[in-house]
């Protein structure tokens, strides 16, 4: 906990530069209106009860309806039953409701909505509808970009539901929890933009927090992500994910993410 | 070439007039290239736009117009917002023949009505960049600057509208503040 806040005191008085395209959460800015984005998620998750990694695989298309609205559908897959295969289905939606800028800062709020559909089996107490659990979360960002640093936050509320092929949400566990998530980005490369063409490299540092309501449960997790961007245009980003505080039976306590993203004006 | 055929209207034209031949727009709200970039190819999607060439260090873009295409400034600033972000500065250069302005006048070019703000009375000849105040084309604490220079009521809704009844008006058409 002391290296983290260490770690972020660094990147408050550092002289930086920031970015805003997070790896782990997503910033109340939108993309570009009618534009189009290809991701392709691969997470290496650590299976606590099994010790043993599980692949996932979240193919996703994102969509900017117009400057305010950006739409998401997502494909999840899994090899946690040993066997690669289907698992569920994710759409999200953000609206960006404040928009104030200036020249090189600006600050947002933004409002959004997940419903996922799972079909997996549910042992774990933690809830999370973007790989886990069926069910819908509606929450709040707002992103500061001030002086050429980016802060991100976000709140939100999570419940779950019964997964599908009859994997029941156990009724000893609370299916509602409160996220809360706190992000800094960092661009390392290019020191001085010239053009489009240099390639982008950003250091992200997160943190991720649930909270189960009715239960004294929690965990908060770090996640450092370093970020490649080329052409202005594709993404490629390498993450980290792990437990530094937290009392919860979980699917996962760390894990690994590659994603690639390219983004078709 | 260009000097020549400058030298040539001069000489012909008696009439005043004036034309847009390009403009400096500067974006606000970003800093990282991918969002520049989403600005450069929303602007190069606006039809009277020939050419871009962009400064992501700061966030400026130099518009060329296309020759004989009307210039529509909403039009620039959509394809801003619609990347996400705003116009902090349009500066549009503009070629006068003998064009008289003053304050709260009115003057047409090239299809659109220019309301000019917090000018002296002179005549323009030759290239001069004008910058447009309307809301949404400039900060908004530039605008409640400009805001206390007028009581006009079309400064506030980018109309006609019967404070510009000295002007042959058609009410509720779009005009453009600004200043030089």
């Amino acid at each position: 906990m002391k290296n983290i806040v260490v770690l972020c005191l660094l990147f408050f008085t550092s002289k930086i530069k920031a970015q805003e395209l997070f790896v782990y959460t997503e910033p109340a800015s939108n993309m570009p209106a009618k534009s189009v984005g290809l991701r392709l998620s691969n997470n290496w998750m650590n299976d606590d009860k099994a010790n043993r990694i599980n692949y996932f695989l979240l193919p996703e298309i994102m969509w900017g309806v117009n400057k305010n609205l950006m739409l998401h559908a997502e494909m999840i897959a899994s090899d946690r039953t040993r066997k690669f295969g289907y698992e569920g289905w994710s759409l999200y939606g953000k609206y960006r409701f404040l928009s104030k800028d200036g020249v090189h800062n600006h600050f947002r709020m933004a409002a959004y909505a997940r419903v996922s559909s799972n079909n997996s089996h549910i042992h774990q107490e933690e809830i999370e509808i973007n790989a886990n659990n069926s069910g819908y979360e509606v929450g709040l960002i707002a992103t500061k970009l001030i002086n050429k640093v980016a802060i991100s936050a976000s709140s939100s509320f999570e419940k779950a539901n019964n997964n599908a092929n009859n994997n029941k949400f156990p009724i000893t566990h609370s299916n509602k929890a409160i996220n809360y998530t706190l992000s800094f980005g960092k661009l390392m490369l290019p020191k001085s933009y010239d053009n489009y063409k240099q390639t982008n490299v950003n250091f992200m540092i997160e943190l991720l927090g649930q909270s189960i309501v009715d239960r004294n449960k929690a965990y908060l997790d770090v996640a450092p992500s370093i970020q490649f961007i080329f052409n202005s245009q594709s993404r490629i980003d390498i993450g980290y994910r792990k437990q530094i505080a937290g009392n919860m039976i979980r699917m996962s306590s760390f894990g690994y993410l590659i994603r690639l993203e390219h983004l078709i004006f | 070439m260009k000097n020549i055929f400058l030298a040539s209207l001069l000489l012909i034209q008696v009439n005043s007039f004036a034309q847009f031949t390009n403009a400096d727009l500067q974006a606000s709200g970003l800093t990282c290239s991918m969002c520049s970039k989403a600005i450069y190819k929303s602007l190069e999607k606006v039809s009277f736009v020939e050419s871009i060439t962009s400064d992501i260090k700061t966030s400026t873009y130099k518009i060329q117009f296309k020759k004989d295409v009307a210039v529509n400034f909403d039009d620039l600033k959509k394809a801003v917002t619609d990347a996400g972000f705003s116009v902090a500065v349009l500066k549009v250069n503009t070629l006068f023949n003998n064009v008289k302005i003053e304050n709260d006048s009115h003057i047409q070019i090239a299809g659109n009505t220019l309301h000019f703000m917090n000018v002296k009375q002179q005549t323009l000849n030759g290239y001069k960049m004008i910058t447009i105040v309307d809301k949404n084309f400039i900060p908004t604490k530039d605008f409640k600057k400009y805001e206390k220079l007028t009581t006009l009521k079309c400064y506030q809704t980018g109309k006609m509208d019967n404070c510009c009844s000295k002007a042959a008006i058609t009410k509720s058409e779009r005009i453009y503040h600004s200043t030089i």
